[in-house]
């Protein structure tokens, strides 16, 4: 027990004690918990926030935010929906731009990584709070989704799409299999490389970082540029699961990503928290969310109780620093 | 060869290799006459079944107080006779008719009395899927993609707000006669009958 807690930092074994808890109670109460369609299914619907969760922490890591997460999600999956399913007509040029899937995907995961580069740009050289530049960028991604699908779903597009969202690949689904990927590249990503130090150390003192030579509007610009990538991608998953890019997909999906975070132990001032902890944050957040509807909880005292634990890991978390 | 250019010959051969494999071209005129999903042409599509289809199933439309009587005796019932449903849900789409006593015309809407039921045609708002899924002649499934489909509401909502609407708009005063066809979208677990939104398709001033 004592080599587990020296491995992980008090807010994770925490994380990890609510966790076993949760599923314990579940399993007890209910009969349909502790299933392997309900274990995969519930890792199926965790994947997307886990995705977008991960770009999330990076943000917060560098004591930021990103409100937009959701908008660009539901965008960028209408772009690669949008992409395969009519490409782009030049009638000037009496020209057809057709795209495969990994065209689309490629396009999609393009402009999120481009409306995050945009958020990234206001925050360092506009001075912009990421408070409000990215509740701008969620605004305007939500009324490009809205002008690019004229309102509408785009649908019917292709099993070799839908295998990203509905497929199993070693007896895994496709979905858990991406989500992975972006967790292991994370975690190697901020524990084993010069930028994830940078990321660390902007968050805990950005004076500090500035006098040490940190290049910090560029190390931001690419965080939030990721975070958009990685929203980007959980809008792809989600269109691929429905086989549709819904207009209003996404929405206030940031708000679990936040949730996931400060569940999962990191600091919303910025320079403590792990990758590990938010995917914590979000296992913790999708068995409550499964647990809940499995026990037959009212959806509003649903969103009441997902308020409540929200709360109260960041009163555990401010409890933590001062003991720290 | 220093390792910067290794690097960036490595790096234009990947997004090569990645623009090959991710976007096609083809002349335009080509994929047109190929009657490939591009070509589909809904303003001239909905232009050739107005008249001769859509009309004519608005025509045989029921009348909005009997269907309404039906409605509050057997919801279900009047969903399967009347309705059309996309897919499995609560919502179903109803083809109505009716005539009634001009109430009200406000900036979206006229309100019309028809019996003892309150009315509301709207003017402004003329969106949604209704006219369409409530006439049974278009089928998701005879389209390639939802695009297509979607863009048949758009072309139907568009005839009406230019071609119909602002006619009627400019003749209409309260304690006017009116004769209606359209559609109406209901949801059978929340069923709201006290006052029903009316797209409309026809509009006439009777007296």
């Amino acid at each position: 027990m004592i080599s587990i807690k020296k491995k992980l930092n008090i807010a994770q074994f925490q994380s990890l004690i609510a966790l076993f808890i949760l599923c314990l109670g579940l399993a007890l109460m209910t009969d349909n918990f502790m299933t392997t369609d309900n274990f995969w299914n519930v890792m199926r619907q965790i994947s997307v926030n886990v995705c977008i969760s991960v770009g999330m922490t990076l943000v917060i890591l560098t004591a930021g935010i990103d409100l937009s997460v959701g908008s660009i999600l539901a965008f960028c999956g209408a772009v690669t929906a949008g992409l395969l399913s009519n490409g782009i007509s030049i009638p000037a040029l009496n020209l057809f731009i057709g795209f495969t899937v990994l065209g689309a995907v490629l396009a999609g995961l393009l402009v999120g990584g481009g409306l995050g580069f945009i958020n990234g740009y206001a925050i360092t050289k506009f001075k912009v709070p990421p408070f409000v530049a990215t509740l701008a960028m969620l605004t305007m991604a939500r009324g490009f989704t809205m002008l690019w699908t004229k309102g509408h779903p785009i649908s019917g597009l292709g099993e070799t799409f839908g295998f990203l969202g509905t497929g199993w690949f070693l007896g895994i689904p496709m979905p858990v299999w991406i989500s992975g990927i972006v967790v292991v590249t994370a975690i190697v990503l901020t524990g084993k490389t010069r930028f994830g130090r940078y990321i660390y150390a902007i968050g805990g003192n950005e004076n500090a970082s500035l006098l040490s030579g940190i290049p910090i509007a560029k190390v931001k610009m690419w965080v939030y540029a990721l975070a958009g990538i990685l929203a980007a991608v959980g809008g792809i998953l989600v269109t691929a699961r429905l086989d549709s890019a819904q207009p209003n997909a996404g929405f206030s999906y940031e708000l679990d990503a936040i949730a996931a975070v400060v569940i999962g132990g990191t600091s919303l001032s910025g320079g403590r928290g792990t990758i590990l902890g938010t995917v914590l944050g979000a296992i913790i957040i999708g068995v409550l969310n499964n647990g809940l509807i499995l026990l037959s909880v009212s959806p509003f005292w649903q969103q009441v109780i997902k308020g409540l634990v929200i709360l109260l890991a960041v009163i555990i978390d401010k409890s933590n620093q001062k003991s720290e | 060869m220093n390792r910067k250019a290794i690097k960036y010959s490595i790096g234009i051969l990947v997004i090569g290799l990645l623009g090959y494999n991710s976007v096609y071209f083809q002349p335009l005129d080509k994929k047109l006459a190929d009657g490939n999903e591009i070509s589909f042409d809904a303003k001239a599509y909905v232009d050739g079944i107005w008249s001769n289809e859509l009309m004519k199933v608005y025509k045989d439309a029921p009348d909005i107080a009997l269907l309404i009587d039906s409605l509050e005796q057997n919801t279900v019932a009047a969903f399967e006779t009347y309705g059309y449903a996309l897919g499995i849900g609560n919502i179903g789409y109803f083809r109505v008719q009716g005539e009634g006593l001009v109430t009200a015309v406000n900036n979206n809407n006229v309100l019309l009395q028809v019996g003892s039921h309150v009315i509301e045609v709207e003017t402004e708002f003329v969106y949604g899927n209704a006219i369409r899924d409530a006439s049974g002649l278009v089928k998701l499934n005879d389209y390639d993609n939802s695009s297509d489909f979607n863009s048949i509401s758009e072309s139907i909502n568009e005839k009406i707000r230019k071609e119909l609407i602002p006619e009627f708009r400019s003749k209409v005063k309260i304690g006017d006669k009116v004769r209606f066809e359209g559609a109406i979208e209901l949801n059978k677990a929340h069923l709201k009958l006290s006052q029903i939104e009316v797209i409309p398709i026809t509009l006439q001033i009777t007296e």
